[in-house]
């Protein structure tokens, strides 16, 4: 969040006190003419500090009166407006539906009329004056107002709440007032602020023209335009004023993004920072334990992390992934599990690199396929992500770009990672698409994303992910958004695809149904820690820790019922940056004791078992139970 | 994709409509419509021609038929200050306002890219702010004083380019310069938005998982989708954009429409400046229907009517 522009609030803060008391500062007429002092120079000790313009009058008092007529019109012109506009957005709200339609085509051809012109027109007609200047800008600037509040009354009328209230007997206005009108007004208000500074520029160009406020009130505009004569022999009379306009309008229009920032929803959390593309080296730091043997006895493991931290970059640094460990051996599919907010989507990410700025990250060893991650620069990453380790994200709609065709997005892996020439890439993709199930292939190499359904559209991000052949395929959470019967055939799908390439796969889901059909070892990660990992039956079946254990009471039956989140265990997981010296599962843990408070168990299990979890009840008849 | 094109085609006609009609009421409200048409010098009889000529002594409805009538054949009257038909007056003033705008436009079109690309190629936090302090400022100048500037010091100080008129490229590198500095701050800002929530966006993510070049990313995927808002919202900046050229021209006498409707301010000329507000509402009518295209050429989703 940006801070208050105090500058900008200064000089508009000025602005709104000369409008108000021009008189304030003493100054001279801003009309009396001194035919002995014309075209004075700006001097601070003479009797004009900015100089007098062609027949002598102040110009520093000219510029502090006409501060008025800015303000004037822009209050009225934007006030008009937005009275009509917010008037007409709710009733084409709120009147039946051929009414509101009318308005807004009519809102929309208004969008288009050139104001500036009318206005030009009018004060042919009818003489410039400042009514003629608030009437057009307020007249045609109404469309605008109407097009959001309209929309934004179809967007509440749509939340069940306005018709509740209806259903109770409240008046339809009643209804608007209480409801709509707060929900609309943050909208309102930045457009209002966003459009004064435009206004401002629009009336001074009219006086400037001659055709905004008649003289000889001195409006900015007007000020400008008397020094056209003397530019090249007494610059001041038009720059300083123009000066004014320039310090005015900016100060205004830097309000109104602070103000836009704030009280826009969708940039009111902290902006999504860009995901870090190109990255140095990360810091190494403490080791943890040696990889494990996995289960072929292999103890080169394909995906080797150890240690790996995430936190949220500045001062305090929250951690959302804490230490986490984990191999992934060749083939091997490895199932994350985890409730949404436990840190296993960012420690995907963070395998390739791939976090918002926002965050950082630190780990002891983070290796794959025998090249150290940590130590490589952008160009090796790049040729890893995508080349190495292909990644599946949750939604087809939010992994592939609209605007292109789903050809270009297989096509594009081909061409960075395997070399391969456009035409042989889009050979290779049809096969891919194939391969992956889409029928009718080479013709839908150029549909578009949204042509699909959720579940042909996970295929084509498949399909990507697998062009640059990678040994590890990293699917984040993607069957998330598709419908039970279609889930089970893309987890099929990606179990195929990946056991007759002998490639390995990440799973990360907070589906243990899911996590239960296609992998051969879990981890389960609690608040940024991994709790238990073993093997999927020993897992399941006898959970160690009380975490998984609650898990699997808290869903009645793997096999449905996949809309259950996994938060119906009572209490909720810690808040990030909550500081607890014990387990942080202890305010939920039905089995919590007092050292549980005190110190947080270490990840262990019992030697051979190949089932290690993090918690103090396991050595002392927590497995069994 | 043609249904979309009839409905925007059928608005524009409803916002020419619309302005007509706006002028007609002007004319009709300003007293006697025919002392508008007319030099000050005119005869009695003059004005008794005028008002048979513009049908005033008819219905209300009729006149507005008759009004439009004359529009359609592009009789917009006769110049008061010229003594010529406004609509050859039009004719020969189109050009060079043309041109001016649409080198402008194009320049700034160059810039607010690669402006709005600094930032996702470079990823750096200063630079955005940079940008967004340029372009603000872009769109808070007041585009006349700019230009009296501009001819203050490179025309009459240091005497490198000339102070205004038409003819030779020297001329046109002020007032392009003047009306581009407004057009690209608007531009780049939005580009700079478009672009923020293109990159931080989840698509932008997954082209990057999949280990496409910076470079790529951003020419391949962020810059087409977050041009979309910039096409989008070009009618809204339109309006300003007029104010900008019609000064620009004015200060620098560059021989467009602009500048023939400062001249008819001065001359209270309705007939032209009628002339004018008409032409420039077509103009601005096509560049929105254009724009609008764009935007059905830009994302598929628009194409297939599916709401984007
Ligand atoms: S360590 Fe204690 S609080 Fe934590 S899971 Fe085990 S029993 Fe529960």
């Amino acid at each position: 969040m940006r801070r208050p522009p105090v500058l900008a609030s200064v000089v508009v803060l000025a602005f709104l006190t000369a409008s108000a008391v021009p008189g304030l500062l003493g100054l001279p007429d801003p009309n009396a003419t001194d035919l002995t002092n014309q075209l004075a120079a700006p001097s601070w000790t003479g009797d004009h500090p900015l100089g007098t313009d062609g027949l002598g009058r102040d110009v520093l008092s000219r510029i502090v009166h006409g501060a008025r007529y800015s303000c004037l019109v822009a209050a009225a012109a934007v006030g008009v407006a937005g009275a009509l506009g917010v008037a007409a957005g709710l009733a084409s709200g709120f009147a039946p539906r051929p009414v509101g339609a009318a308005v807004m085509r009519l809102a929309d051809a208004a969008l288009g009329i050139p104001i500036f012109l009318v206005a030009l027109a009018l004060a042919v007609a009818r003489g410039p004056g400042i009514g003629n200047v608030v009437a057009v800008i307020g007249a045609l600037l109404w469309a605008q107002y109407a097009r959001v509040v309209s929309a934004e009354v179809a967007k509440v009328r749509r939340l069940s709440y306005v018709d509740a209230s209806r259903v109770l007997g409240t008046s339809t206005w009643l209804v608007v007032l209480r409801h709509v009108l707060p929900n609309v007004s943050p909208t309102v208000l930045t457009l209002l602020a966003s459009q004064i500074g435009s206004v401002i520029l629009l009336e001074a160009s009219l006086s400037f023209l001659g055709a905004g406020v008649p003289p000889p009130a001195p409006a900015w505009g007007t000020l400008v335009a008397d020094g056209r004569d003397f530019i090249g022999t007494a610059w001041w009379i038009s720059a300083l004023p123009g000066a004014a306009i320039l310090l005015v309008v900016v100060g205004l229009n830097s309000l109104a993004d602070w103000l836009r920032e704030r009280l826009d929803p969708r940039t009111r959390q902290p902006a999504p920072a860009a995901p870090v593309a190109a990255a140095g080296p990360v810091p190494a730091q403490d080791l943890g334990p040696a990889p494990a043997a996995g289960p072929a006895g292999d103890r080169d493991p394909l995906l080797d992390v150890a240690g790996l931290r995430v936190t949220t970059a500045g001062d305090r640094a929250i951690p959302l992934v804490d230490g986490v460990s984990l191999q992934v051996h060749r083939g091997e599919f490895v199932g994350l599990i985890g409730e949404s907010g436990s840190g296993k989507s960012l420690t995907a990410a963070a395998i390739v690199r791939l976090l918002p700025q926002s965050l950082r990250m630190t780990a002891g060893r983070l290796r794959l396929g025998g090249s150290d991650l940590l130590a490589l620069r952008s160009a090796g990453l790049r040729r890893l992500r995508g080349g190495l380790v292909g990644f599946v994200f949750q939604e087809h709609t939010s992994s592939l770009d609209p605007t292109a065709t789903v050809g270009s997005h297989v096509v594009e892996v081909l061409t960075t990672h395997c070399g391969l020439s456009r035409v042989a890439a889009r050979r290779r993709a049809v096969e891919l698409l194939d391969r992956v199930g889409i029928p009718d292939a080479r013709r839908r190499m150029s549909s578009y994303p949204h042509q699909f359904s959720g579940g042909m559209g996970q295929r084509v991000a498949l399909a990507a992910a697998l062009a640059g052949e990678p040994e590890l395929l990293i699917a984040d959470e993607p069957t998330t958004a598709l419908d039970a019967t279609v889930q089970a055939r893309i987890i099929g799908l990606l179990a195929e695809v990946c056991a007759t390439s002998g490639l390995a796969m990440l799973l990360i889901t907070h589906d243990l149904g899911i996590a239960r059909q296609a992998c051969d070892r879990v981890l389960v990660m609690y608040a940024g820690r991994i709790v238990e990992s073993g093997r999927t039956a020993d897992v399941l079946e006898r959970p160690a820790s009380p975490y998984t254990r609650a898990l699997l009471q808290a869903l009645p039956d793997l096999s449905a019922d996949r809309d259950r989140p996994l938060g119906s265990i009572e209490g909720t997981p810690p808040a990030p940056g909550t500081v607890s010296t014990g387990c942080r599962f202890a305010p939920r843990c039905p089995l919590v004791r007092p050292v549980c408070r005190d110190r947080e168990p270490p990840l262990t299990g019992r030697a051979g078992a190949g089932q290690l979890a993090r918690c103090w009840a396991t050595d002392t008849g927590g497995w069994a139970a | 994709m043609g249904r979309y094109v009839v409905a925007r085609l059928l608005q524009g006609c409803l916002t020419l409509l619309l302005v007509s009609f706006v002028v007609f009421v002007l004319t009709r409200s300003s007293g006697n419509p025919a002392v508008l048409n007319l030099p000050a010098t005119a005869s009695n009889a003059d004005i008794e021609r005028m008002t048979r000529q513009l049908g005033l002594d008819r219905p209300l409805v009729e006149q507005y038929g008759l009004y439009l009538a004359g529009l359609a054949r592009g009789d917009f009257g006769e110049s008061i200050r010229y003594q010529v038909p406004v609509d050859e007056l039009l004719a020969a003033r189109l050009p060079a306002s043309l041109e001016l705008a649409g080198i402008a436009a194009l320049v700034a079109v160059v810039v607010a890219c690669l402006l709005g690309m600094l930032v996702p190629l470079t990823g750096r936090r200063s630079v955005g702010a940079a940008v967004n302090a340029v372009s603000l400022a872009g769109i808070s100048l007041p585009a006349f004083w700019v230009g009296l500037l501009a001819i203050d010091l490179f025309a009459l100080r240091w005497e490198m380019l000339p102070v205004s008129g038409s003819g030779t490229p020297a001329h046109l590198v002020l007032p392009v310069l003047t009306l581009t500095l407004f057009i690209a701050g608007g531009m780049t800002r939005l580009l700079a938005a478009g672009v923020s929530e293109v990159t931080a966006g989840p698509y932008v993510r997954a082209a990057h998982a999949r280990g496409l070049s910076t470079r790529r990313v951003v020419f391949g995927h962020v810059l087409r989708n977050a041009s979309l808002p910039v096409v989008g919202y070009l009618g809204a900046y339109l309006p300003l954009l007029i104010s900008s050229a019609v000064v620009v021209e004015t200060v620098f006498v560059w021989p467009g429409l602009g500048s023939l409707a400062y001249d008819a301010v001065v001359a209270r000329d309705f007939p032209v400046i009628q002339g004018v507000t008409l032409v420039g509402s077509a103009i601005v009518v096509l560049v929105n229907l254009g724009a609008d295209l764009a935007i059905a050429w830009l994302d598929p989703r628009i194409r297939d009517g599916v709401a984007g």
